[in-house]
């Protein structure tokens, strides 16, 4: 008892160095979105995208509003800061980081390289993993601050438009992933590349990283499709091409399920054999009238078999060309060879003789027949 | 030397389990699998097996101490094997190694806090309070020690279940080839993965308090390989999740994997999941606590009321004094490296001096 | 524990009569005291009694007569006359004290004569057996315990008809002098626990004892502990399930409560209903309101802690509601909080002292009115004002009325910790309940049993409620003489199909 009545002075004397920083949700601004362009030098443009919650829909004392207003900062600094402290003196409540959902990179970023911002994103605990980060094909600047026919926020509009291409078209590349790629041994990290067209936001390829630095694209559609498949088991996605480039002959199918198994022969030999096996079930969505319709669609599926084999061979042989992995080949070797070495792997990676084989099954071409 | 533990303070061998389980998952389990990976890449994961093989061999070797000891704990074994000084010098080594072993978690704990969620949070002020709470624990005895083990277990079950989360993200390749790694340098990562378990050692001052020891055995050895389970997935997890470079680059493993876990009505489970980390740290201080003091009861003859206040006193302004990261790494490793020798050099030290005494002692 | 243990000069020295002489006097000072001669030829007797405690009609009707009629020399010959089967004759100004209060009525041949005969004649006036008012249940037994111990009694042997079923009475009140049973049924409640609470039940040293809810705060085990020790209701069926558990009850006179011991903290959260519905709906309503704790004690405080500091928990599409509802919120989350909760409070604290009718237009116009007027003004975001009026609804569901109270002013120094120290606050403060359930004991039992200590067979009837073929023994920590229902084995025997 009597320790107990010495203990609550004592307590009462440790709750004002016990108070911390509150940051009261409407007391600050969430960050959402933050761009950074290359202006020479060392020297970045950073923009940052602040939903501005409290200004709509305030007719019924503090209902929630149906649309919010971004308000946009920029500043010029040296790179590798998450928000310069510059930025700080134009906002009116302290900017916050703890809900960044989308991270944008101009090209000459990109090519500059992003590893000070990798190594910040990595680094600050505030930073989630979920986010996504991309490349803008113009300025981020405009892209941020400008004004699009949807009514919510940039940021949510960026990051719903990435995380949709995601699920069918486009690789898993969240920031975790990126981090994966860019820290792990024997694959490169992949971002997407965005563009402002007009009053609108559209994703226009996949870019090709080289230890953070912007090496080349992958254009959408079909391109990004076949990548997709070749690197990870999906469903979703459609794929389209013309029957023996007949521009009369379009088919057009959807992906149900596809499977990617990857085997390696002589991992550590100057040109690895790699074959990429690619099972895929499809349903036909759009062909033109048959009479036969079980010949037909064996010849559909053997001619887009034939089709995908041949433009993914075409992208790994350009990747190997520009020495960059984004199919983690080579974490794909060492996990079949032993005594993998990293530094060979390098060298070897160019001459490595790969193949894609895929299976087409086709399921149903729809309700009619 | 003879203890008489009134069986109203006991616990049921049950809870051994628990006990054992509760103190080796502290704040090691945060960010073990760099360290091991660091020297046997892919394969460090055997090195969880083979450490959980030896952490059975010491515990048989703790039994069977504590059984043929008149005593039925450390402190009364070891004057019992080495006389009245040099037992109490050793007693008094022990004790301090467990004090600071207390202190290195709850240090490392506020370390976690400081660095995830509140960096103005005052080391002096978060460790008086959470050995405050822990004081409310060790004044209600053993047995309320033993509840808020398992509790912990309860209450620890959840995080164990939002490894699903970063399944999603799974490269099951990582793991391959399996065996790439020399058996050496499994060996190697094991006693640095042993860091990790080294909380058991507690059990030889609370064995006293177990009702009916012969039956406590299996439940130990089954708390001992859910300890090694949950290294064990937790490291798995971690391999496949985490790229090996990565990995290098992630100080808390388990905390960072947590970022990616997100539900419909909350996200940033590290946040979530370091509050509730606090009941799976809140064991290991609470039986730490309660087993120097009682340790210190037996050595000094003062009533342990009188000790905890003093320990606790100890604790927080040993607590206070690091201020940073490196001396707190310090501490951990040196007490780690403590832990080891005490563990798997010392205890069978004196387990074959027993058994030599024994045979000695048998014809005279 | 001031009334405990207290071997004090007794305070009710001066209320003993020494003599009947001097209790007379005392006695003729209240005014509805009635002394008068009663004459008759060859004899004459004083007869006294308060006619506020007497059924006068009984006595006009079968008493005076038989004192007129026959040949009564003294008052042994009234006793032997005298239909009436609780007939003392004494000297002892105590024990007519004693009795004279009781309703019972006393005869003396000259008045102040030292000789008494006493006997009763004791008017009962009370309530009529009701419906029950607050443990009520749509479907099961519709009687409630009155403010009569013997009603009560009566209510609880109908249903325990067997001669193992004891009930020792002990008077607690210096003063008062009032009856508290106990009740348990020989053979299956523990000794231990038995001679616990007479045990504990005898050194209780008040002047008086109105009600049951006192005689639990004064036996409790911790009476500094928020949390109830023993289960008070005022269902007989309830007492009589519990005796046959191994349980003990204390009935007290004049309270329509009784109380059953020992009790673990789960056993706050079921409602008798649940034992008449199907297991699969009583486990589910059972896992409903200790949903309903978790979320009463800790919404508030979440909110306070998130919306304080972890702003980064919260889901990017949930951001735009909280952060346009609180943007015209003057106050921080904490202090908006509280406020509600007062305000919550103070409309409970007000329903609950105004009269039935008032009470519900104060709902009305406190809910509905104060609410929409506060979110309306910015006073209070309209999430909030959501949370904790669900939180103030959840907390209703506990079905003990005590524990209820508990419930909802816990969370409290929960909210307090959250604005201190957001999540990791709420964790400590949850952690030193945590340290404080596990030392609590209800009669040197584990409150927070079958939790821990960990007893498999007791989760049985705790969480949820396993139909009543797998209930084949009786509650472990009760540690009951006889452990088992029934035959598990023999029940468990099932024919196979198409046999």
């Amino acid at each position: 008892m009597k320790i107990k009545k010495l203990c609550l002075p004592i307590l009462l004397l440790f709750i004002p160095t016990g108070c911390l920083h509150s940051t009261v949700i409407d007391d600050i601004r969430l960050v959402q979105a933050i761009g950074y362009d290359y202006v020479g030098d060392d020297l970045v443009l950073s923009t940052v995208a602040v939903p501005n919650y409290t200004m709509g829909g305030g007719e019924s004392g503090g209902g929630p509003s149906s649309s919010a207003t971004t308000d946009s900062f920029s500043v010029i600094s040296h790179t590798g800061k998450a928000i310069p402290t510059k930025m700080q003196t134009k906002a009116q409540q302290p900017l916050k980081l703890g809900k960044v959902n989308t991270i944008l990179f101009d090209e000459d970023l990109a090519k500059h390289g992003i590893d000070d911002f990798v190594d910040y994103l990595n680094r600050d605990p505030v930073i989630g993993r979920k986010l996504y980060l991309a490349v803008v094909d113009g300025s981020t600047q405009e892209l941020l601050s400008g004004q699009y026919e949807e009514s919510q926020a940039v940021s949510i509009y960026l990051n719903d438009l990435i995380k949709q291409n995601i699920k069918y078209n486009l690789p898993r590349m969240n920031l975790h992933e990126f981090l994966y790629s860019y820290f792990g041994q024997g694959k490169d990290p992949i971002l997407p590349i965005l563009k402002k067209s007009g009053d609108h936001i559209e994703i226009t390829g996949i870019a090709l990283f080289r230890n953070g630095k912007y090496v080349g694209k992958i254009p959408i559609p079909n391109k990004t499709f076949i990548f997709k498949l070749m690197s990870q088991p999906f469903e979703g996605g459609a794929y389209e091409f013309y029957l023996k480039n007949n521009p009369s002959a379009y088919i057009s199918v959807l992906n149900t399920g596809s499977k990617v198994t990857y085997s390696v022969k002589n991992g550590n030999s100057a040109s690895p054999d790699i074959l990429i096996h690619v099972k895929m079930k499809a349903i036909i969505t759009e062909a033109p009238l048959r009479s036969n319709p079980k010949e037909y669609i064996n010849k559909i599926s053997k001619a887009m078999e034939k089709d995908i084999e041949k433009q993914g061979e075409q992208l790994v042989e350009k990747f190997q060309k520009m020495s960059v992995d984004p199919l983690g080949l080579g974490a794909k070797t060492r996990s079949q060879t032993r005594g993998w070495d990293f530094e060979k792997w390098k060298d070897h990676y160019p001459n490595a003789d790969v193949k894609l084989k895929v299976d087409i099954q086709v399921k149903q071409t729809g309700i009619t027949e | 030397m003879k203890t008489n533990i009134s069986e109203k303070s006991q616990v049921s061998p049950v809870m051994t389990l628990f006990l054992i389980h509760a103190m080796q998952v502290g704040v090691g389990i945060l960010g073990f699998e760099r360290y091991i990976s660091a020297i046997a890449g892919h394969d460090a994961w055997m090195a969880v097996i083979t450490t959980g093989i030896s952490t059975h061999i010491v515990l048989w070797i703790m039994y069977r101490l504590l059984e043929k000891s008149s005593g039925g704990d450390l402190i009364a074994l070891q004057q019992e094997l080495f006389g009245k000084y040099i037992g109490w010098g050793l007693n008094f080594l022990v004790l301090i190694y467990f004090l600071s072993f207390v202190l290195t978690i709850l240090r490392t704990y506020i370390e976690v806090i400081q660095v995830w969620i509140f960096p103005e949070f005052s080391v002096w002020a978060l460790g008086f309070i959470i050995l405050l709470l822990a004081h409310s624990f060790v004044i209600g005895g053993f047995r309320t020690v033993t509840g808020i083990c398992f509790l912990s277990f309860i209450y620890g079950a959840p995080l164990f279940i939002v490894k699903y989360f970063p399944l999603q993200y799974a490269n099951f390749s990582n793991l391959m080839p399996i065996m790439e790694q020399s058996p050496l340098a499994i060996l190697k990562a094991t006693k640095v993965m042993t860091l990790s378990f080294l909380g058991f050692g507690l059990f030889m001052l609370y064995y006293p308090f177990i009702k009916r020891p012969k039956q406590s055995k299996k439940w130990a050895h089954f708390g001992l390989l859910t300890t090694t389970y949950t290294y064990l997935v937790t490291a798995l997890v971690s391999y496949v999740y985490f790229s090996q470079g990565q990995l290098k680059h992630t100080i808390w493993s388990t905390l960072s994997l947590w970022k990616i876990v997100s539900f419909p009505v909350f996200e940033r489970f590290e946040y979530v999941g370091i509050t509730i980390w606090l009941f799976v740290v809140l064991p290991n201080i609470c039986l730490g606590i309660w087993a120097v003091t009682r340790g210190a009861k037996l050595l000094f003859s003062v009533r342990q009321k009188i000790i905890i206040p003093t320990v606790l006193i100890i604790l927080f302004i040993s607590n206070g004094l690091f201020q940073n990261r490196i001396q707190v790494d310090t501490l951990n490793s040196l007490i780690s490296t403590v832990g080891f020798y005490f563990l798997y050099v010392y205890i069978p030290f004196i387990f074959i001096y027993q058994c030599v005494l024994l045979k000695v002692r048998k014809p005279s | 524990m001031f009334w405990r243990n207290r071997q004090k000069k007794i305070p009710t020295k001066q209320e003993r009569a020494a003599t009947i002489k001097d209790l007379f006097h005392d006695l003729e000072v209240s005014n509805d005291f009635t002394t008068f001669e009663h004459k008759k030829e060859t004899m004459s007797c004083w007869i006294s009694f308060f006619k506020t405690l007497v059924d006068v009609e009984y006595v006009h009707r079968d008493v005076l007569p038989f004192i007129y009629e026959g040949k009564i020399q003294n008052l042994k010959d009234i006793k032997a006359n005298l239909p009436v089967e609780d007939i003392i004759l004494t000297r002892d100004a105590h024990t007519v004290q004693e009795k004279v209060m009781q309703g019972y009525i006393v005869v003396q041949m000259k008045k102040y004569d030292s000789e008494c005969l006493v006997f009763s004649a004791i008017a009962i006036q009370g309530r009529q057996i009701d419906k029950p008012e607050i443990e009520t249940s749509i479907i099961g037994p519709k009687e409630a315990f009155v403010e009569s111990i013997d009603a009560n009694l009566n209510l609880v042997r109908k249903r325990v008809p067997i001669p193992k079923f004891h009930v020792k009475e002990i008077q607690i009140g210096k003063i008062s002098k009032t009856r508290v049973n106990m009740l348990y049924i020989e053979g299956i409640a523990n000794k231990e626990n038995v001679n616990t609470v007479l045990q504990r039940l005898n050194e209780i040293e008040y002047d008086h004892m109105i009600d049951a809810a006192v005689l639990s705060q004064m036996m409790g085990d911790n009476q500094h502990s928020p949390f109830p020790q023993f289960i008070d209701t005022e269902r007989p069926d309830r007492v009589a399930g519990t005796l046959y558990e191994g349980k003990i009850v204390i009935l007290v006179d004049g309270s329509p409560h009784a109380l059953t011991c020992p009790t673990t903290i789960v056993e706050f959260f079921s409602a008798f209903d649940d034992y008449f519905l199907v297991w699969h709906f009583a486990s589910a309503f059972r896992l409903l309101r200790l949903f309903a704790v978790a979320f009463s004690v800790l919404s508030s405080p979440m909110y306070v802690a998130v919306l304080t500091y972890h702003y980064q928990l919260i889901p990017k599409d949930l951001l735009q509601t909280l952060i346009s509802s609180r943007s015209m919120i003057p106050f921080p989350p904490f202090l908006e909080a509280l406020i509600l909760e007062l305000l919550i409070e103070l409309l409970r604290e007000a329903g609950a002292r105004l009269p039935t009718k008032i009470g519900q237009t104060i709902g009305i116009v406190g809910g509905i009115v104060i609410g929409t007027a506060s979110v309306q003004a910015g006073l209070t975001s309209n999430v909030l004002l959501i949370m904790v009026a669900a939180a103030a609804l959840a907390s209703f569901t506990t079905p003990n009325y005590l524990m209820g109270t508990t419930i909802r002013l816990i969370r409290f120094p929960f909210l307090i910790a959250a604005q201190l120290w957001g999540i990791i606050g709420i964790a400590l403060c949850f952690g030193f309940f945590v340290a404080h359930l596990l030392k609590l004991t209800s009669l040197g039992r584990p409150y927070i049993e079958p939790i821990y200590p960990l007893r498999m067979t007791d989760l049985k009837d705790a969480f949820i409620r396993l139909p009543y073929g797998k209930q084949s023994t009786r509650p472990m920590f009760l540690r009951p003489q006889d452990p088992g229902r029934f035959n598990y084995d023999r029940a468990r025997e099932k024919n196979d199909i198409d046999e």
